[in-house]
C-alpha cells in the first residue's frame, strides 16, 4: 500500500482525509498539525506521498513544500486549498507540488489526484 | 463513495468553538497594532468555511469567505484597520458564533448573513484597487525561438474546479521534462482560468516523455500529443533525458542515505478527552478514596498488621492515581480571561469611554470546575470596572488623570492559593455614599452607618440587593451580581476582598484554592454526630478551659494570647442536649482576616474527605458545605465556616 502523510491543521479535515484515504487502500503513515511537524515526519517516514494544507500555524504548506522539496526533490506533494486560493496553489505548483485537491472535495476526486500523481491506474 | 458527514459534526462544532475564542482575542491584538494577527485571524477564517464547505453549510462558508476578502487586503497592506473595520469585523464572528449555535442545536445554518456579506463587500471595493499588471511585457521578450515539434491539445475535466490552476500544473509538469515554446491561448490568459478548458501546448521536447507525463494528471478529459518536427532532434532531447533521469536517480539516493541518518522521535502528546469522563474518573476516585477509608478502619479495629500493610502500599497508588487526576483536571485561566479583551473593548465603545485593559498571569492553573464557577463572577466584576469604575475622558481629565482608564485583571498562585485580582484606576468607591445606600435599601440602619468601619462599609457591596449606580444600565447595575461574586467564591471555599480608595481606584481580590473535589478535614465530634471541616480554614485548636473562655456582654470569647476572638458553640448551636463532655475543644478558623472559635466536643480525626455537594432544596441550608461518607459508610456534614459565623440563623 502507498504510504500517505496528511497535514492539515484541524482535526476534522485529518479525519475527513484519513478515511477516504484509507478506503481508498493507502496507508497513512502520519498525520502532522503544522508544516514544522510535516517536514519532521516526512524525514521519518519517506511517505510516498504527501497532502499539504496551505494555511497552517507555525509553519505554512508553501514552506514546508519547499522544504520537504529539499529533503526529496522527488517528494510527491499534492495540496489541499480552497476556493479563493488559485494564487497560492499556483506558486506551490511553482515550487514543485505534484498536485491539488479543492476544498469542499468528493471522495473520488481525492483518491483520484492522488492515485494520478502516484501513478497508479 | 458517501462520507457520512454527522461523524464529523462534532468534530466541527469543537474546533470551531476554539476558534471564535482566538478570533475575538486576535481582533483585539490587531486593533492595538499587533499587525501579525491577521495572519491567524486570516487562518482562521480561511478553516472555518473549509469545513463549513464540506458540511453543506452555505451562509456559514459565504460568511468567512466574505471576511477573507477583506483580511486578505488588510493582510497584504492595501487596507488600514480602524475600529468601525473591528467593529464589523466581530459582528462576523458573533454571528458565526450565532451560526455555530444553532448548527449544534437544530443542526442547520439558516441564519441569515446578507447584512453582512453587503458590508463586507461594501468594504472590500472601498479604497482604490491597486493591481499591478506588468509581467506582461518581460514575456514577449523570449518569443523568439519558435521551434517546436511535438504539440499536445488538452481538454480539462467539465468538473474541472480552478481551470487555471490545474492548466498551470500541466505546463510545469511539462517544462520539467521539455521546453514549452508557446500555448494557445496565451500562457497567462490560461492560467488566469479564462478559458473555456481547452488549450494548446507547443513543446520542443519528447512524445513519449510528455505522454508519461500528461497521463499522471488529473482533472483531464481528454488530451493527444501529436507528433510534428524531425526525428534526429527527437532523439537528442531524449538522450539529454535519460541522462536527466540518471543523474536524478542518484541524487535521490544520496538524500535518502543522509536522511535516515536523524530519525527524531515524534510521538502524539496530547489527546482530547470528554471532560464528562474526566468527572466520572474524579468521582471514582472519589469512591476509592473512601473504600480506602473504610479498609483502614477496618484493618486498625480488627488489629490485621498484613491488611494494614497492604492498604499502606494501595494508600501510596491512590494518592498519586488522585494527584495525576487533579493535574488532568487543571486548565489554564486562560480559558476565562481570554473573553475579556473583547468584552472590554465593546463596553467601553458602547460606552464612550478609553480604557486600556491589561491581563497578567494567564498561565495561572486551576481545577476546571472551579474555573467554570468562577467565570460569571469575574465577568461581573469586569463589567463592574468598566460601568462603574472607569470614569468618562472628560471627567478624568477634570480630575487631572490621564484620559485613558486602566484596568488590570491577574491572576497567581500563592502557596496554595489561586488569587485573581480585578483593578481599576477610575472612581474607586464612596463609602458615605455605600452606606447611604445600604440605609436607603434596608440593608443596614441608620444607627449601623455611623459606627460603621471602613472595611465593613467596603463589604456592604457584596449585600443581596445592593447596587451602588441609581440607574441600572444595560451594561451592569441590575442589583444582582456582586452577591453572588462574594457567594461563589465562599462556596469555593475561598473568599472576596475589596480595597478602594476615593477617587482613585479600586481592587477585588478573590483568593481561591486551586482544587476542589477532595480536601483534607478535620472530623469533629459534637453530641452524637460527627461533623467535618475543612483544615484549610483551620488556624488552631485548644482545649477550652475556666481561664480562656470568657462571655462578655452576654457574647462568649476564646481569650488567646492576649486576643479577644469570637466564638460559638457548636452544641448551643445545633441545640445537641445530651453527652456533654468535661473538655470542650475550641477550634479557631479564619473568614475574611477574621478569626473565630467553633467549640466542639473533641477531634476525632483528620483525613481526606470527597465533598459531595447539598443537590436542590438542600444546597439553600446554611451552615453546611456539602456531606461526605466515611470509611465506615457513615454521611456526615461538611461544617461551611464562613456562613456559620457569618450569625445567619440556622434552619
Amino acid at each position: 500500500m502507498p504510504k500517505v502523510l496528511i497535514v492539515d491543521d484541524t482535526a476534522f479535515m485529518r479525519k475527513l482525509l484519513r478515511n477516504i484515504l484509507f478506503s481508498g487502500g493507502f496507508d497513512i503513515v502520519g498525520e502532522a498539525e503544522n508544516g514544522k511537524q510535516a517536514v519532521e515526519l516526512y524525514k521519518q517516514h519517506k511517505p510516498d506521498l504527501v497532502t499539504m494544507d496551505i494555511v497552517m500555524p507555525e509553519m505554512n504548506g508553501i514552506e514546508a513544500l519547499k522544504q520537504i522539496k529539499s529533503i526529496d526533490p522527488q517528494a510527491k506533494v499534492v495540496m489541499c486549498t480552497a476556493v479563493g486560493q488559485e494564487q497560492m496553489v499556483k506558486a506551490a505548483i511553482k515550487l514543485g507540488a505534484k498536485g491539488y485537491i479543492i476544498k469542499p472535495f468528493q471522495a473520488p476526486k481525492v483518491i483520484e489526484e492522488v492515485k494520478k500523481v502516484l501513478g497508479l491506474n | 463513495m458517501e462520507i457520512d458527514m454527522g461523524e464529523y459534526k462534532q468534530e466541527f462544532l469543537q474546533e470551531s468553538k476554539e476558534y471564535l475564542e482566538i478570533l475575538n482575542q486576535s481582533f483585539i491584538e490587531l486593533e492595538n497594532g499587533n499587525k501579525d494577527a491577521v495572519n491567524e485571524i486570516f487562518r482562521i477564517a480561511h478553516t472555518i468555511k473549509g469545513m463549513a464547505g464540506f458540511l453543506g453549510y452555505k451562509n456559514l462558508e459565504e460568511l468567512c469567505h466574505g471576511m477573507e476578502g477583506v483580511l486578505s487586503r488588510i493582510r497584504d497592506g492595501e487596507m488600514e484597520v480602524d475600529s468601525d473595520i473591528i467593529d464589523l469585523m466581530l459582528e462576523c464572528v458573533d454571528r458565526i458564533n450565532e451560526i455555530v449555535e444553532k448548527i449544534e442545536s437544530e443542526d442547520t445554518d439558516d441564519v441569515d448573513v446578507s447584512d453582512l456579506i453587503g458590508k463586507l463587500t461594501a468594504l472590500k471595493q472601498d479604497g482604490v484597487d491597486k493591481t499591478n499588471k506588468t509581467t506582461k511585457e518581460i514575456k514577449e521578450e523570449d518569443k523568439a525561438q519558435d521551434v517546436y515539434n511535438v504539440v499536445v491539445n488538452v481538454e480539462l475535466a467539465d468538473d474541472c474546479a480552478m481551470k487555471g490552476v490545474r492548466a498551470a500544473l500541466i505546463l510545469e509538469a511539462i517544462s520539467e521534462i521539455a521546453k514549452i515554446v508557446k500555448t494557445e491561448p496565451d500562457e497567462e490568459v490560461i492560467e488566469g482560468g479564462d478559458f473555456d478548458g481547452k488549450f494548446s501546448i507547443f513543446v520542443d521536447g519528447s512524445k513519449d516523455a510528455i505522454n508519461k507525463v500528461m497521463k499522471n494528471i488529473a482533472e483531464i478529459k481528454s488530451y493527444e500529443v501529436v507528433q510534428v518536427g524531425d526525428a534526429d532532434k527527437l532523439k537528442s532531447e531524449l538522450d539529454v533525458k535519460i541522462e536527466g533521469e540518471k543523474k536524478e536517480d542518484k541524487e535521490s539516493r544520496e538524500t535518502k542515505i543522509e536522511g535516515r541518518k536523524d530519525k527524531p522521535k515524534k510521538t502524539l502528546e496530547s489527546i482530547r478527552v470528554n471532560i464528562e469522563q474526566l468527572d466520572t474518573i474524579m468521582n471514582l476516585v472519589g469512591e476509592l478514596v473512601i473504600s480506602k477509608g473504610r479498609l483502614l478502619q477496618i484493618s486498625q479495629e480488627y488489629d490485621i498488621p498484613e491488611l494494614r500493610e497492604a492498604v499502606g502500599i494501595m494508600d501510596k497508588s491512590i494518592t498519586s492515581l488522585q494527584d495525576e487526576i487533579m493535574q488532568i483536571r487543571m486548565v489554564k485561566i486562560e480559558r476565562v480571561f481570554s473573553k475579556f479583551p473583547r468584552m472590554v473593548r465593546d463596553l467601553s465603545r458602547k460606552m464612550g469611554k478609553k480604557v486600556k485593559f491589561i491581563i497578567e498571569g494567564q498561565d495561572t492553573e486551576l481545577d476546571r470546575t472551579i474555573l467554570d464557577e468562577i467565570s460569571d463572577p469575574l465577568v461581573h466584576l469586569v463589567r463592574n470596572a468598566v460601568d462603574h469604575g472607569i470614569e468618562t475622558p472628560e471627567e478624568r481629565i477634570k480630575a487631572g488623570k490621564s484620559e485613558v482608564g486602566l484596568i488590570k485583571l491577574s491572576a497567581r498562585r500563592e502557596k496554595n492559593t489561586i488569587i485573581i485580582e480585578i483593578e481599576d484606576d477610575g472612581r474607586g468607591l464612596d463609602l458615605e455614599e455605600i452606606k447611604k445606600k445600604a440605609v436607603e435599601r434596608g440593608i443596614i440602619l441608620p444607627s449601623e452607618a455611623e459606627t460603621m468601619s471602613d472595611e465593613d462599609a467596603k463589604m456592604l457591596i457584596f449585600a443581596p440587593g445592593f447596587s451602588t449606580k441609581s440607574v441600572a444600565t444595560e451594561v451592569s447595575g441590575r442589583g444582582v451580581g456582586m452577591d453572588v461574586v462574594k457567594t461563589t467564591a465562599e462556596k469555593l471555599g475561598g473568599n472576596v476582598k475589596v480595597f478602594t480608595k476615593k477617587g482613585e481606584g479600586m481592587k477585588v481580590r478573590i483568593s481561591l484554592p486551586p482544587t476542589v473535589a477532595i480536601i483534607k478535614s478535620l472530623i469533629v465530634k459534637v453530641g452524637d454526630e460527627n461533623y467535618a471541616i475543612p483544615l484549610s480554614s483551620v488556624l488552631e485548636a485548644l482545649y477550652v478551659t475556666k481561664e480562656n473562655w470568657k462571655v462578655i456582654h452576654g457574647n462568649p470569647f476564646l481569650y488567646i494570647r492576649g486576643k479577644l476572638v469570637p466564638a460559638v458553640k457548636l452544641r448551643e448551636l445545633f441545640n445537641i442536649k445530651n453527652g456533654k463532655v468535661e473538655k470542650e475543644v475550641g477550634i479557631i478558623v479564619e473568614r475574611e482576616g477574621e478569626r473565630y472559635g467553633l467549640v466542639v466536643d473533641a477531634i476525632t480525626n483528620q483525613q481526606e474527605i470527597v465533598i459531595k455537594p447539598l443537590s436542590s432544596f438542600l444546597s439553600k441550608v446554611k451552615g453546611f458545605g456539602g456531606v461526605t461518607i466515611l470509611g465506615d459508610g457513615r454521611v456526615i456534614p461538611i461544617l461551611d465556616v464562613s456562613s456559620l459565623i457569618g450569625g445567619e440563623v440556622l434552619v
